[in-house]
Order: structure tokens, then sequence, then C-alpha cells
């Protein structure tokens, strides 16, 4: 019998400006960690950064070793140049599980790496449940309506985690090795793309994707949306967040929207504001712990995923809440 | 430009009730749900047909637009709606639902798109019933072709490279790429001056959307070419990589309490998220 390979689980971590795990890096961690201990191994790390790794933490997320690479930031951003290295890296340590974060790099990179060895691709998962020698991987299709197991049938699994379906892995106090791993010659696909540029919006509120409380508007709101919502946001240091139809109509920029097609997110609480709650918005939030819904109709959908609401103006209504919650902070 | 557009026929989204789990929750049967184009396929249909004409006269098509689809004979539907659109020619990858995955149909796009010397690859960024988001990047890592995924804008060069911006989570990517190329599209791509190839002039603006068929186009779809291939022609319908074992019926929130007036509203926020709203105030 061949012996199986210890280290089964690569998870591939994205890092910010100062090399540090990002914290859907750490949710995917905990994904990583938990499949390792249910498998019996232990995990490994492969990081694109600026080789040595300038910053500690990387190394200190429970895994066994973490393989670096020294990439340029351009090439860091661009599939075609770091699927070789992930690859080549499995096939030569015979990993198993390749698992990184559902992210707009990781949903890029992620199944290219599927298609390159041959395997399958869970995207979005959220978690495993063990039956004992089958393993499924779980994942939600019809925009959220129907959970699905899935089963796999290929050499290598990959997994694309949904970061808001579990905690930040809490870092150790000492660190593991790190090992420098080259970067291979991208495939030659990679000559015939380039990154032009970057346009950041101004973040001046939390990330939608790391927010505590998020604050979201539909189309009703129209041009008003950062004039009432901004004060709530604010008020509570909440991210804000929109639908579909407002961020189609202009009145919001892209990258607040949530959904099914734009970002996922499970806050603490989400205040649904003027959102009639169409499946693919509650495909978004769904598994947020509290839901607030403000409507003016009471039959509005979003009423059935929501633990609280008040059916009225929002026009009337936000600017109510937010002196509220101002007068309790300051203890009245 | 030889373009390749992969138009999948899901079910209504709006339909979700109709839902069924049989067999112990082993079968999902959708039998009784609505079935049409994937709306981002539509999108993407309408950028392989801006790009290969001049806006401003869009009858006459400047390249060559290949739809293709996966399924029974229920599925040419979608097909012969892309041809009355513009589509140049349709193939039918003859395939049941149930029996194929990401990878045999991104295997076998892969395939068609050496057959067929395509030089780009269109399809939407998911299917809104799997919501899978990855046969385009199977698609270009079988071919190693550069991609672009959920794609908000395509300009062609006078040189004929493309210039492709992307919503990434931190905003907006800009890139260039030489074809052939694979290329997912995302909502925003149907916008007015979204995608433009090299014949269309600068300012022109398009209606916001994807356009219609007029009734001789219709007809004249019916006399368009549309091959039918079987699956295993193009891959080896065997190997699966994937399986779904069991579904589950996900519920929404048992019972919304409506509340009469603000305090009550955060007395209970209060309740059930201490501390997120109001940080208790310490003695």
């Amino acid at each position: 019998m061949i012996p199986s390979s210890v280290h089964k689980v690569l998870l591939i971590a994205e890092l910010d400006e100062r090399d540090a795990p990002s914290p859907a890096t750490l949710a995917a961690a905990s994904l990583a960690a938990s499949l390792a201990e249910d498998l019996e191994c232990t995990w490994s790390t492969l990081a694109f950064c600026s080789a040595p790794c300038r910053h500690s933490s990387l190394r200190l997320m429970g895994c066994a070793e973490v393989f670096e690479c020294s990439t340029s930031p351009a090439h860091g951003r661009l599939s075609e140049y770091l699927a070789p290295t992930a690859c080549d890296l499995v096939r030569e340590r015979q990993f198993e599980y390749v698992i990184g974060p559902s992210t707009s790099l990781g949903k890029d990179l992620l199944p290219r790496i599927a298609g390159c060895l041959d395997a399958a691709y869970i995207g979005d998962c959220s978690g495993f449940r063990r039956e004992g020698s089958a393993l499924s991987l779980l994942r939600t299709i019809h925009a959220g309506h129907i959970a699905v197991e899935c089963r796999t049938a290929s050499r290598n699994v990959v997994l694309a985690a949904r970061t808001t379906a579990f905690d930040r892995i809490r870092l150790r106090s000492s660190p593991c090795p790190s090992v420098a791993v080259a970067f291979v010659e991208p495939m030659s696909s990679a000559r015939h793309i380039e990154v032009v540029g970057l346009e950041r919006p101004q973040a001046q509120r939390p990330a939608l994707t790391e927010a505590r409380i998020i604050v979201s508007g539909g189309s009703p709101l129209g041009a008003c949306f950062f004039r009432v919502l901004g004060p709530l946001a604010d008020q509570c240091q909440a991210a804000l967040g929109a639908t579909r139809t407002l961020c189609d109509l202009g009145h919001a920029p892209a990258h607040l929207q949530v959904g099914q097609t734009g970002k996922i997110v499970a806050p603490d609480l989400y205040f649904a504001i003027g959102i009639s709650g169409s499946i693919q918005h509650v495909a978004g939030m769904r598994d947020s712990k509290v839901v607030v819904a403000i409507n003016r109709d009471t039959h509005a959908p979003i009423f059935a995923f929501a633990d609280f609401g008040m059916v009225g103006d929002l026009f009337e209504l936000v600017p109510e809440i937010t002196q509220a919650i101002s007068r309790r902070s300051s203890g009245r | 430009m030889r373009i390749l557009v992969a138009i999948k026929q899901v079910c209504d989204p709006d339909q979700m009730g109709r839902l069924h789990l049989l067999e112990n929750g082993t079968v999902l049967d959708r039998s009784c749900l609505d079935r049409f184009a994937n709306p981002f396929d539509e999108y993407a249909l309408e950028t392989a047909l801006r790009l290969t004409e001049n806006g401003e006269v869009p009858q006459q098509r400047l390249g060559d637009v290949v739809a293709i689809t996966f399924g029974d004979t229920a599925s040419e539907v979608v097909l012969r709606s892309a041809l009355a659109l513009g589509a140049t020619r349709a193939i039918r990858v003859d395939a049941t639902d149930t029996a194929i995955d990401a990878q045999m149909v991104a295997k076998s796009i892969a395939h068609l798109a050496r057959l067929q010397s395509a030089d780009l690859v269109i399809m939407g960024k998911q299917s809104v019933d799997g919501d899978g988001n990855e046969v385009a990047q199977r698609v270009a890592a079988i071919l190693d072709w550069p991609q672009v995924i959920s794609v908000a804008a395509i300009r062609e060069q006078s040189n004929g490279l493309l210039d492709v911006e992307r919503e990434v989570d931190d905003g907006t990517l800009i890139l260039r790429i030489a074809l052939p190329a694979v290329v997912s599209v995302d909502l925003r791509v149907i916008l007015p001056a979204a995608v433009r190839s090299r014949h269309t002039s600068r300012g022109f603006e398009y209606p916001t959307g994807v356009r219609y068929a007029s009734l001789p186009s219709i007809l004249g779809a019916k006399r368009k070419q549309l091959d039918v291939i079987p699956l295993s022609e193009l891959t080896d319908p065997s190997h699966r990589v994937l399986n779904h074992a069991r579904y589950q019926l996900r519920r929404p929130r048992q019972g919304c309490q409506l509340v009469e007036t603000v305090d009550e509203l955060l007395d209970r926020v209060a309740q059930h998220a201490p501390d997120v709203l109001i940080e208790r105030t310490r003695p």
C-alpha cells in the first residue's frame, strides 16, 4: 500500500500591503486547520510575497510550514502567474486539498488551479461533513436556497472558503518554519496579459466584508442613499451596502453591492432599509446574525429573512433611529 | 474576430418555491421550473455582438459569433434566440444536464475553441442556478490562455489588444490582454459605453441592456446553421470530478417580530445582539 502523505492540505494565503495575512485568509485558515484535523494530517501555507516575508503573523497561523514565493505585486494579482507555482507545489509535495479564501483573487485563481489539476472545485465552501469514510463538502446553490453536499471523485480538490462561514484562526505565539520556493516560469498565457492600473474607491467606512454592522439600502432611497444612510452608518461605525438596483441606477458605487452577484456578507447586525428582499439580494445577506428590516410594504419578502421589522416611511424612521442610537450611546 | 459564446439554460430563480427534493434528498427535482438563458450569458452574447460590429451599423456582422450550449433538443431554444439576435452559427453539445460537471463542460468548450480557431471565449461569470463561477477559469487553464473574469468593460484597441476592466474587492482592475483569451462578464458590461469594438466610434453609446430580436431576424434564425455534437466527441463523458450527494432546502427565518416604535426596535436589537449597536458603558 502506498503510504499516505502527512501534508495533505495546502492553504493559499493572501497578504495585505504589510505582508500580513488578510482577514479572509485567516478565515480560510480555519477551514484548512479543521479539515487537516479531520484527515489527521498537518497543513501548510503557500504565500506569494516579498521573500523573506516581512510580517511574522503569516507563520503564526498554526500550520506546519509556510512556503514563501517571491512575487512582484503586479504579478500577485494575475492567476496566469500564480497558478503554475501553486500547481507544481501541489504535485511535488502531493497535497490533496488546496484551500483559499473566496475573494476576488481567490475566485479567479482557485478554479484555474482546479482546471490545471483536473480537480473538483467547491466555490464558496461553507464547511464539510464526515460520514464514515465519506467526506462531503458543503456549499449552496440556487441563490442560497438549496444546501448541497458535494462528493469529489478527483485526486485533488480545490476549495474557496466562504469567509463569512468561518471565524478567523487564532494566532499562535511560536512561528512555524518557512521554506522558500522558486517562482515557476509562468505558462505562455502570462505573456498575453498585463495590469494597466487599479482604481481604488476612497474608503471612509469599514469594508463591507469585515464590518460588524452593515446599513444597506434599496431603490426607494434613490439619490438620497448617502444622505439618509450615511449618518446612521457613521453613528454605529457600520459599512454601507446596497442592492443591485440601486447600484445599477448609479446611486451607489458597484463595490457596495450585496447579493448573489455582489458581496456575500454575514455581519452581527444587518439593516435592510427599503429593500424588498429579492432572492438575489437575500442570497448575499441571509446568514447575518440579526437582521432588521424597514419597509413601507408589510408584505415585502425581506420580512421573512428578518428578525425584527418596522413598517413605515424610511425617510422618517432612519433619522429617528440614528438619533435614538446617538442618545443611547451618550447615555441619554 | 471569431468569438465562442457559451450559454447555459437555467431554472427561473423566481420559482424557487417549485423546487422539490426526492428520494430522501438525493435528487433535486427542477422539472416544475421554467427555463431560460442564464442572464449573465445573455450579457456575454451582447458583449460578443458589440465586439463584432460597428455600433452604428449593427445589421452588419464584422466577425463570427458562435453560440454554444449543452443539453437536449429542448435547450436549442436558447441557440435559436442567439441566432435571431445576431450570432452567426450555433452548436449544441448533446448532453444530459445532470450527467455533466464543470470540468467536463470546460474541457468540451476548450476543445471546441481549438476546433473552431476561436479568438475569444465569452460566458457569464456564473449561472444563476448552479452559482459555480468556475467554467471560464477552467477553460483558460486548459487552453493556457489569459483569463479575465467578472468583466465590467471591454474596449478593443486599434492594434487588436483588449483593455478590460474587472471589479475586484478593492476597486477596479484594468488589464490589457492579447488574443486568444477567455472572458467572463458581470452585470455592468451591458451599460451604454462598456463594450466597444475598434469599428465603433469612441463617442457611441448603446441603449442600456441587451438587444431584442426583430421578427424578420427571428424567422431568419431558423435558416442559420445549428450543429449538434455528441459530448463524447469532445471529452470523456464518464470522467466526473464532482457529484452532488444530497440536497437540503434552506428555510427563511422563523417569525419576524414587527415593532411599533424605534425604542422598542433598539431594545430588541440590544437583547439579541448585545454590545454590537451600543456598547454598554462601564460603571
